[in-house]
């Protein structure tokens, strides 16, 4: 046994507990679009492809793409809130606790493992869905232009560059995007860990409250809402793009450039708010797991 | 410390301002099947969970050599421990559970947990969820069977099985662990059962050892006698530490007493394990 074996065990232990959110719900979801896409395709009701005759195939592709991943990362945050919301406090139930603790692992190496499942096992998953789910736009642009002489084809080439383009974007800004948010999933966890799924409203209950707090008794001598709510919503904003970006994106008539997006999204950057995120995140799940230590059930 | 597997000093433990445990001391040695006996809230689960890193305390604890609060991961390595059998992970296969178990512990056979449950209905494919109570006891002690382990420790593991899963329990835990280098460490309230197995006993009582001795001593110190009517003034004299009356005959129970001043007096015989638990943990001794 190694170290490596070790947190092999870990990591599908989280997988095999919550496969129903991370590999269950996403094959019903991409076999409900499949079955959509074959359902318009028989039923000749492809032609929603008309209303963007006025671009080229490349685009809709890459554009629906993006949309597909943005929509799968949706699915990941909401998957992920509720996972940390559990995963942390699961082993409570059914005195499960007992049983982890006769394991020769530390408690920080428990919550770590959870916390590293949430914020890159899992959005990894994801994002297979997500490039297989634009695999099927992929044949479906290109049925959709056989059914539809005046929509051309996407040919193999084009296409294997767009996948692959949107596809590094997409795993850039999956990554990136855990990242900017790992400081509030680590929250959820850490809160999961002493209030179990309480944390859920707790999360976003302590920070409103603390916000109150801040406004009863400095109102008006700070910034409009407080400095707790304009930091909160300044680190619930992206990190990166900024609308400008977004749209630069969908109007841009040229190939979808991966590069040029990772580099205006990295230069965009506080790099200094991110490392201090994480370390937070780092800091929230350390401290959890001195309260698992000294807790059994 | 000493080499014992087990060396406990001064082992408080408060919970606010409750004091549960008031300083315990004692030493288990390698090779022996102690039996910790007490009533619910004496303080069994709390020391246990002491030994086994699962909660702060004050005093000295050290298992294997190592301070068990501190090193609570390194000493799983050597220690194993059921305290619920029901607190397997429910969301695995079996299989699933003994694969991750060869990953995760470096002690652990999957080839002998698979080995342990032949001949029992616990089937490779099954969902822990799934299993019934007395399969989950069978599946968690092929679990503990399989950690090459130096200490195992079991609290309660039979609670809620029917007598059958019990002795079959009891029966596989020595054939299959019990060697010399190994310990085993055993709370139950039901004593009886493991009487048979035992080679030390401890009673805890209101969070204080009372009793702290090898099973083999028990017939030299304790004794049990059955008074005949004409002599239950003079059993009375030898300050018995408990007394009842049973089926209209009044039992006496004996701490060091001479065994020749008793034969006189009625039938002597050495306690059970549970006649003598119930005499030396009753608030009413009924000796007065």
């Amino acid at each position: 046994m190694t170290t490596f074996s070790s947190w092999r065990a870990l990591f599908v232990r989280e997988y095999l507990e919550h496969r129903m959110a991370f590999l269950w719900a996403p094959l019903g979801i991409v076999g409900l679009l499949a079955l959509a896409a074959l359902s318009a395709i028989g039923l000749n009701r492809i032609r929603v492809l008309d209303e963007f005759s006025f671009i080229s195939a490349l685009k809709v592709f890459e554009l629906g793409y993006l949309v597909l991943l943005a929509l799968w990362l949706a699915y990941l945050a909401v998957a992920l809130f509720f996972f940390f919301g559990d995963a942390f406090s699961a082993d409570r139930r059914n005195n499960a606790m007992l049983f982890w603790k006769s394991m020769p692992v530390s408690d920080a190496k428990i919550l770590a493992s959870k916390a590293l499942s949430g914020l890159v096992l899992f959005p990894a998953i994801i994002l297979v869905f997500g490039v297989v789910t634009g695999l099927l736009y992929y044949l479906m642009i290109n049925i959709g232009a056989y059914l539809m002489p005046g929509f051309g084809f996407l040919g193999i080439v084009d296409g294997l560059q767009a996948i692959v383009q949107v596809t590094l974007f997409g795993i850039v800004f999956f990554f990136y995007t855990m990242m900017w948010y790992a400081p509030f999933f680590a929250w959820v966890g850490g809160l999961a860990t002493v209030f179990g799924r309480w944390s859920l409203p707790l999360a976003f209950v302590i920070p409103g409250l603390l916000v109150v707090i801040e406004n009863v008794s400095f109102f008006g001598q700070g910034p409009r809402a407080g400095f707790i709510w304009n930091y909160i919503a300044y680190r619930w904003s992206s990190g990166g793009l900024n609308e400008a970006d977004f749209q630069l994106m969908f109007l841009n008539s040229q190939p979808f450039n991966a590069s040029f997006y990772i580099g205006r999204m990295l230069q965009a950057t506080d790099w200094t708010q991110m490392g201090i995120g994480l370390a937070f995140a780092v800091g929230v799940i350390w401290l959890a797991s001195e309260y698992r230590r000294r807790r059994i059930a | 410390m000493t080499n014992s597997i087990v060396s406990v000093r001064a082992l408080k433990k408060k919970f606010g301002a409750n004091e549960i445990l008031h300083g315990l001391d004692f030493e288990i040695p390698a090779g022996r099947i102690y039996g910790l006996v007490g009533h619910n809230g004496a303080g069994k689960t709390t020391t246990l969970n002491a030994m086994l890193g699962l909660t702060s305390y004050e005093g000295a604890v050290e298992v294997l050599g190592l301070d068990p609060y501190a090193h609570r991961a390194r000493l799983m390595r050597d220690v194993a421990f059921i305290s619920d059998v029901a607190s397997l992970p429910r969301f695995l296969k079996v299989r699933e559970l003994f694969q991750m178990l060869t990953d995760i512990h470096p002690n652990f056979s999957g080839e002998k947990a698979v080995k342990f449950l032949e001949g029992t209905d616990v089937k490779l494919g099954a969902l822990i969820g799934n299993l019934s109570k007395g399969m989950l006891a069978q599946l968690h002690l092929a679990v503990v069977l399989a950690i090459d382990a130096k200490l195992l420790v079991l609290d309660e593991p039979t609670l809620g099985l029917d007598i059958t899963y019990r002795k079959r329990f009891y029966r596989r835990l020595l054939e299959d662990y019990m060697t010399a280098e190994r310990t085993l460490l055993i709370t139950t309230h039901q004593v009886d059962e493991i009487e048979f197995m035992l080679s030390d006993i401890m009673f805890i009582k209101d969070g204080d050892l009372i009793l702290h001795m090898p099973m083999d001593d028990v017939p030299a110190r304790f004794a049990q006698l059955v008074a005949s009517p004409d002599k239950v003034d003079a059993a009375r004299a030898l300050k018995p530490v408990f007394a009842e009356t049973r089926f209209g005959q009044t039992v006496f129970v004996y701490d060091g007493a001479d065994q020749a001043a008793l034969e006189p007096l009625g039938n002597v015989t050495t306690p059970t394990l549970s006649d003598l638990f119930v005499a030396l943990m009753s608030r009413d001794t009924g000796v007065n």
